[in-house]
C-alpha cells in the first residue's frame, strides 16, 4: 500500500520480421483535409494533423545525427546494441562482448585466440555499419485500436507514449521510444470510409505496422539506455494475407 | 516508532513558524528537516485547536498561487489542489481548506525511483490536529492491548470522524522544486448535516463537466473523468476508456501511465441510514503524462547530478588522493 509503482505499459516488440521494400510508403489512407478536433461528438472530422497532440514542433536533431543518411531495416538486438553505442559516442564493452560470444566460450583453448580475432573483426564491422545509421524501419504489431467514432479514428498502439520497443543483449537493454508518440498513435479515418477501412482488416490483433522512424537521440540508462526515434510515416497490414491496409504520414 | 514519527513532524513544524510569513508545515525544502537537536517540541496536555495552531504556524488564506490551471485544460482540481501545484502552494491551499488540518511529510508513500541518495519530498498527508494528552503508563498498556484487539479482530476503524476532512498529496522534483503530481481528499459529513447523493453528484458534474463514466453499486455511487494528454475527454468508444483509471481514496496507490492525461475520480459514500443521503465524498485527481513527466525528469536530472559529482571526485582522486604502496 505504502509504495507506489509506476506502471507503464510497455510493449514488447516479440518479433520484428522483414520490412517492407517500399520505402517511399506515404500517404494517408484518409486523403481527408486535416482539422483538430476537440470535443466529443462535434468530430466529423478526423484529427489527421495531431496538432493538438504534440508538442510545439518537432524536437531538434543533434548535427551529428541528423547528418546520418542510412536506414537500418528490421535490426536485431546486438546490431540495435551497437547502434546505441554509436548514436552516444560511449565506448562500447567490446572485450566483454568479444568474451560473451558463444564462439569464443565453446572453443578450445587452443582455437580462443583465432576465436576472438574473428569475432573482433566481426563487431569492429558490425560497429563500423551502423555508423551512418539515422533511420530505422521496423515491423511490429500495431496493437489497432477498435474505430472511435467520436473522435473519427482509430489508436495505433504500438506508438503510444507508454510504448516502447525493447532490444535485449547480454543484459543491456535498448529501448526504442517514440517523441511524436501522441500524433503517431492517431490515425484518423472519415466517419464515412470508416467501413471501408473496417472491410479491409481481417483481424485488429493481427495488423502489423511496418514503420519509418528518424532517429533522434540516444541516452543511457541504468541497464542500458534509449533511443529515440520521430515516427515519419507507417504502413497497416494485414499479418496473414500481406494485403495493405493503409499507409499514414505522421503529420510533424 | 510512531512517537518519534510525531515528533519529528512537530520539530518540522516549529522550523516552519519560525521562517516568517511562510506557510508553516513543510514548507522550504526537503532539507529543513530538522534531525533534532535545536528544535524541542512543544509537550504537555493541549487542544486538538492549540495543536493545530501550534503546527500550521502563521497561514495565508486565501492561497497565493502562482501556477495557475492552463487555458482550456481540463478543471483538475480538489478543492483548489491540482497537479502541477509547487509544494509550498499545495501545502497553503491545503491548510486553508480548514483551520484543523495539519500537514505531515509522508515519507512512506514513495515512487521507486533511483535518487542517488537525495532526500526528495514525494508527499504530504493533511488531517485534522489532534489533542495532546499525557498518558499514564497504565492508559498507554490499555491503549495498546485495544489496538492490538482490534487488529486481531480484523476491525474496521473508520480514518476520519462526522465532520472531518484529510488529504494525501502525492509530489515529485529535485529537492526544494517539488510539484503536485497527485491529490486526493476525503470528507466525511457532520452527523445531521448529510447531503443528498444527487445534490452531490450535480455539484460534481457543474464542476468537473460531463463524466465519462458513472457506477453505482448500491453503498457508493462513483463518478470518473479521464481525458488523454491533450486534454480530449475520453468517451466509451475511446481505447483509453477502461485505461487511467485511479481510485479516489487518499489512502490508494497511484499508477501513472503517460498514456493518460488529467483524470478525475470521486467516490459518494452513501449512508447506512438513509442511502439516499450521503455519509462521505472522496475525490482524487492526477495527470498521467505529466506525473510521469516529472518523475522521469526528476530521475535524469538526479542522474545527470550524481554522474557530475563522479566525475569531479575522479579529477580530484587524479590530483591528490594517496597512492597505493606496492
Amino acid at each position: 500500500m505504502g509504495t507506489r509503482a509506476i506502471l507503464p505499459a510497455l510493449l514488447t516488440l516479440s518479433g520484428l520480421t522483414a520490412c517492407s521494400a517500399d520505402p517511399d510508403a506515404g500517404g494517408n489512407a484518409a486523403g481527408a483535409p486535416p482539422q483538430a478536433v476537440n470535443a466529443p461528438g462535434a468530430a466529423e472530422q478526423p484529427d489527421q494533423t495531431g496538432a493538438g497532440a504534440a508538442p510545439a514542433g518537432p524536437p531538434t536533431i543533434p548535427a551529428a545525427i541528423a547528418q546520418r543518411t542510412g536506414e537500418l531495416t528490421a535490426p536485431d538486438d546486438f546490431t540495435m546494441l551497437m547502434l546505441y553505442y554509436s548514436l552516444t559516442g560511449l565506448q562500447p564493452p567490446i572485450d566483454k562482448w568479444v568474451e560473451d560470444d558463444m564462439s569464443v566460450r565453446t572453443a578450445a583453448p587452443a582455437d580462443k585466440a583465432a576465436a576472438r580475432d574473428a569475432v573482433r573483426a566481426r563487431i569492429a564491422a558490425g560497429l563500423q555499419s551502423v555508423g551512418n545509421v539515422g533511420k530505422l524501419r521496423i515491423t511490429a504489431n500495431a496493437g489497432l485500436s477498435d474505430y472511435d467514432p467520436s473522435y473519427s479514428e482509430y489508436t495505433v498502439r504500438i506508438f503510444a507514449p507508454s510504448s516502447s520497443l525493447v532490444f535485449n543483449r547480454a543484459g543491456e537493454r535498448v529501448l526504442v521510444k517514440f517523441d511524436n508518440a501522441q500524433a503517431a498513435q492517431r490515425w484518423g479515418i472519415l466517419k464515412d470510409e470508416a467501413q471501408g477501412i473496417k472491410d479491409r482488416i481481417q483481424y485488429n490483433s493481427s495488423v502489423v505496422a511496418e514503420a519509418l522512424l528518424q532517429i533522434t537521440g540516444a541516452s543511457p540508462e541504468s541497464d542500458g539506455g534509449t533511443i529515440r526515434t520521430r515516427v515519419i510515416s507507417y504502413e497497416l497490414k494485414n499479418n496473414g494475407s500481406g494485403t495493405t491496409i493503409a499507409r499514414v504520414t505522421v503529420p510533424e | 516508532m510512531k512517537q518519534l514519527f510525531i515528533c519529528s513532524a512537530l520539530a518540522l513544524a516549529l522550523a516552519g513558524c519560525g521562517g516568517g510569513g511562510s506557510t508553516g508545515n513543510g514548507t522550504g525544502g526537503s532539507g529543513d528537516t530538522p534531525s533534532g537537536g535545536a528544535s524541542v517540541p512543544p509537550t504537555g496536555n493541549a487542544s486538538a485547536e492549540q495543536v493545530a495552531m501550534e503546527q500550521r504556524g502563521e497561514v495565508h488564506c486565501p492561497p497565493r498561487i502562482a501556477t495557475p490551471r492552463p487555458a482550456g485544460a481540463p478543471v483538475d482540481d480538489v478543492v483548489g489542489v491540482r497537479p502541477g501545484m509547487s509544494w509550498d502552494e499545495a501545502v497553503n491551499v491545503v491548510e486553508c481548506d480548514n483551520p484543523m488540518l495539519v500537514v505531515e511529510e509522508n515519507k512512506s508513500r514513495t515512487y521507486r525511483i533511483e535518487t542517488h541518495g537525495e532526500k526528495l519530498r514525494q508527499g504530504f498527508d493533511a488531517t485534522f490536529a489532534e489533542a495532546r494528552v499525557r498518558k499514564t503508563g497504565q492508559e498507554i498498556i490499555r491503549e495498546m492491548q485495544r489496538d492490538a484487539m482490534r487488529r486481531a479482530n480484523n476491525a474496521r476503524e473508520d480514518p476520519l470522524q462526522p465532520g472531518q476532512t484529510r488529504y494525501y498529496v502525492g509530489t515529485m522534483g529535485l529537492p526544494g522544486q517539488e510539484r503536485v503530481i497527485s491529490v486526493a481528499r476525503e470528507e466525511y459529513f457532520p452527523q445531521g448535516q448529510l447531503p443528498t447523493v444527487d445534490s452531490i453528484a450535480q455539484a460534481l458534474i457543474a464542476k468537473y463537466g460531463t463524466p465519462t463514466a458513472q457506477t453505482d453499486n448500491g453503498p457508493s455511487r462513483a463518478l470518473t473523468w479521464k481525458y488523454d494528454p491533450t486534454g480530449r475527454l475520453v468517451t466509451e468508444t475511446s481505447p483509453l476508456y477502461n485505461s487511467c483509471s485511479i481510485s479516489a481514496s487518499p489512502d490508494a496507490g497511484n499508477s501513472l501511465s503517460p498514456d493518460c492525461g488529467v483524470t478525475v475520480s470521486a467516490n459518494i459514500q452513501r449512508s447506512s441510514d438513509n442511502p439516499g443521503l450521503a455519509h462521505s465524498l472522496a475525490v482524487a485527481s492526477q495527470n498521467g503524462a505529466a506525473g510521469y513527466a516529472a518523475i522521469e525528469n526528476t530521475e535524469q536530472a538526479l542522474a545527470r547530478a550524481d554522474q557530475q559529482r563522479r566525475d569531479r571526485e575522479m579529477q580530484q582522486a587524479e590530483q591528490g588522493a594517496a597512492r597505493p604502496k606496492l
